[in-house]
């Protein structure tokens, strides 16, 4: 319904605009709606109400032409990373049960070799449908039909499926246009992958009537291009990618004149990494803390807040709670904390999600009584402002991508070789920080190329751990959990 | 002239991994991520001294595609 909406409204309002662009072409917002309108028409022929549409593609405008084509007629869309390998997809595949697949050739070709009965739509295929001006019998009549399927990395060994709803999308858009204030026409550029999280970011200024820029995939030489080349005004850059861009050949004489601001999110900036973007990069920097469970953005720092000094060493300022997203402190025997003290952070609201797909233990650990747990841990200072002191279960953010160790620890424990895992994140410049594996081998000797095998057959690249290091005993403590800031010492000495 | 091979290893987390990839496979299949992806373009371009085009970056999937934008005639 939401989705929908974006789309009538905005074919009236500004129907010759550019509504979306890759390399390829730009969609002005009436083909965005007859396209979608002939991709709606073919998903309606083959699935029903409520079945999963996976998706298994690199970026491209029919990429969010699909998510929504798919709200249109009630189908869920479950993106799925390409750099997952195929046990990962299995996982997801044998989970969501999809009716159909939409893909790019090079993920066709993977689903086709595994899955020859799932019917798959060619991606690049939707750009020659015949565009449609009538939309297809909207079967989606509620905001709380579900929308996507968005996989996480675990907590618990194996990935999670957050299912969101259209509501969550509208809140979090609402809360976003009252908040950053994109224009009609403003030039967005997503440098993400489209099967993220931050799809919802597009989303929204496709809501304000804005231009959705999609770089087909991150590169810095790509993104400078598409900067200066589309005349973008605002971008949604992970820290990792900020300090890349900023090493480009051509930095200094490249035209980035539109560009008004960077958001960035997914891991903390350093104060270093800030100062140099904002000096030679000339524009403002926005924090934005999201969570995928919340539906999206639920903490924010505008360029012009003061924050002051970390109230404890090494907190990253999230700035204030976004309209629509209650924000509280909750200490681990479910009180709420006071202020200054250190308590993990809960989120409430439409946006947050309706549960983990098919997981009914997992969301009522995460979610009771309408809050949502989000396991970071923060205070809050003087001002009001949240700052992030701890990452959510041990969490390793790997150039904006979230790695669990349990899942990678999980994979290792297959190992015949492998009597004791713990995997820790240790800190790197460009990446923020990289994943190592402290491994208690079984006998005497330990061979980390078999490891890396493991790993490279079970794991997508970026959870692969960038160092194995042998120890005689995995350090618990008397209960047995592994005490992991010991480790993370441990890797940072032993990297140094 | 700088081993393709050379390159690549300098710009993995984990330098072994190379060890098991032939010139021809692909890197992202083979376990390589693409921020190392990232880093090995950016080497190439720092190697050629000249930015890499769009295409070439396209090709960019083996060894032996990292040889030859470097102007070599294999990866080992």
């Amino acid at each position: 319904m939401w989705l929908s909406q974006i789309l009538e409204v905005n074919r009236v309002r500004y129907p010759t605009a550019v509504a979306l662009r890759d390399i390829r072409r730009d969609v002005s917002w009436t083909r965005f709606h007859d396209d979608v309108s002939a991709l709606a028409q073919v998903i309606a022929n083959r699935v029903e109400y409520g079945d999963r549409v996976v998706v298994l593609s690199g970026n491209r405008v029919e990429y969010v032409e699909t998510y929504f084509a798919c709200a249109a007629v009630g189908a869920t869309v479950v993106p799925i990373n390409p750099a997952l390998t195929a046990p990962e997809v299995a996982h997801i595949i044998s989970s969501v049960e999809p009716k159909l697949a939409v893909a790019d050739a090079a993920g066709a070709g993977r689903l086709a070799e595994h899955y020859p009965d799932l019917p798959v739509l060619s991606l690049e295929g939707l750009a020659r449908l015949v565009p449609s001006a009538r939309m297809p019998t909207n079967r989606v009549n509620d905001l709380t039909a579900p929308f996507a399927i968005l996989y996480t990395s675990a907590t618990t060994g194996r990935p999670k499926g957050v299912l969101v709803d259209q509501r969550s999308v509208q809140t979090n858009a609402l809360s976003w246009l009252a908040d950053i204030r994109p224009e009609p026409g403003t030039m967005f550029l997503t440098a993400s992958p489209l099967f993220h999280g931050s799809i919802v970011a597009a989303l929204h200024y496709l809501a304000a009537g804005g231009t959705v820029c999609v770089l087909d995939s991150f590169t810095p030489n790509s993104c400078l291009a598409a900067l200066a080349g589309w005349r973008v005004e605002h971008v949604f850059l992970v820290p990792s990618m900020v300090r890349l861009l900023l090493q480009t050949r051509g930095i200094d004489s490249a035209n980035l004149g539109a560009l008004r601001l960077i958001l960035h999110a997914a891991a903390p900036m350093p104060a270093d990494l800030a100062e140099e973007a904002t000096r030679v990069l000339g524009v403002p920097l926005r924090t934005i803390y999201g969570v995928t469970e919340a539906g999206g953005v639920v903490l924010s720092l505008r360029p012009d807040d003061q924050p002051g000094p970390p109230p404890l060493p090494g907190a990253t300022c999230l700035g204030a709670p976004m309209l629509g997203a209650p924000v509280q402190l909750v200490r681990p025997d479910g009180t709420r904390a006071d202020d200054h003290e250190v308590a993990e952070i809960h989120v409430a609201g439409d946006s947050i999600m309706r549960g983990y797909w098919k997981n009914p233990e997992a969301t009522a650990d995460a979610v009771r009584d309408g809050w949502l747990n989000t396991r970071d841990m923060a205070t809050v200072d003087n001002h009001g402002y949240y700052w992030l002191v701890d990452r959510r279960d041990d969490l390793i953010v790997r150039g904006g991508q979230n790695v669990y160790p349990a899942e990678v620890e999980h994979v290792l424990r297959m190992s015949p070789q492998v009597a004791d895992v713990a995997v820790v994140a240790a800190p790197s410049t460009v990446w923020g920080q990289l994943p190592v594996a402290f491994v208690q081998p079984v006998g005497p000797d330990l061979d980390e190329a078999a490891l890396v095998n493991l790993c490279v057959r079970q794991l997508a690249g970026y959870k692969r751990p960038s160092r194995f290091v042998r120890l005689d005993h995995i350090p618990r403590n008397p209960t047995g959990k592994i005490l992991r800031p010991a480790l993370r010492r441990l890797a940072e000495q032993d990297g140094s | 002239m700088t081993d393709a091979r050379t390159l690549i290893r300098e710009n993995l987390d984990y330098p072994a991994l190379l060890d098991d990839i032939a010139d021809h496979d692909d890197l992202i299949m083979a376990g390589v991520n693409s921020g190392e992806m990232v880093r090995i373009a950016l080497a190439c371009e720092q190697h050629l001294d000249r930015e890499i085009t769009d295409e070439e970056l396209t090709q960019l999937k083996s060894v032996r595609a990292v040889a030859e934008l470097l102007g070599q005639s294999g990866g080992t």
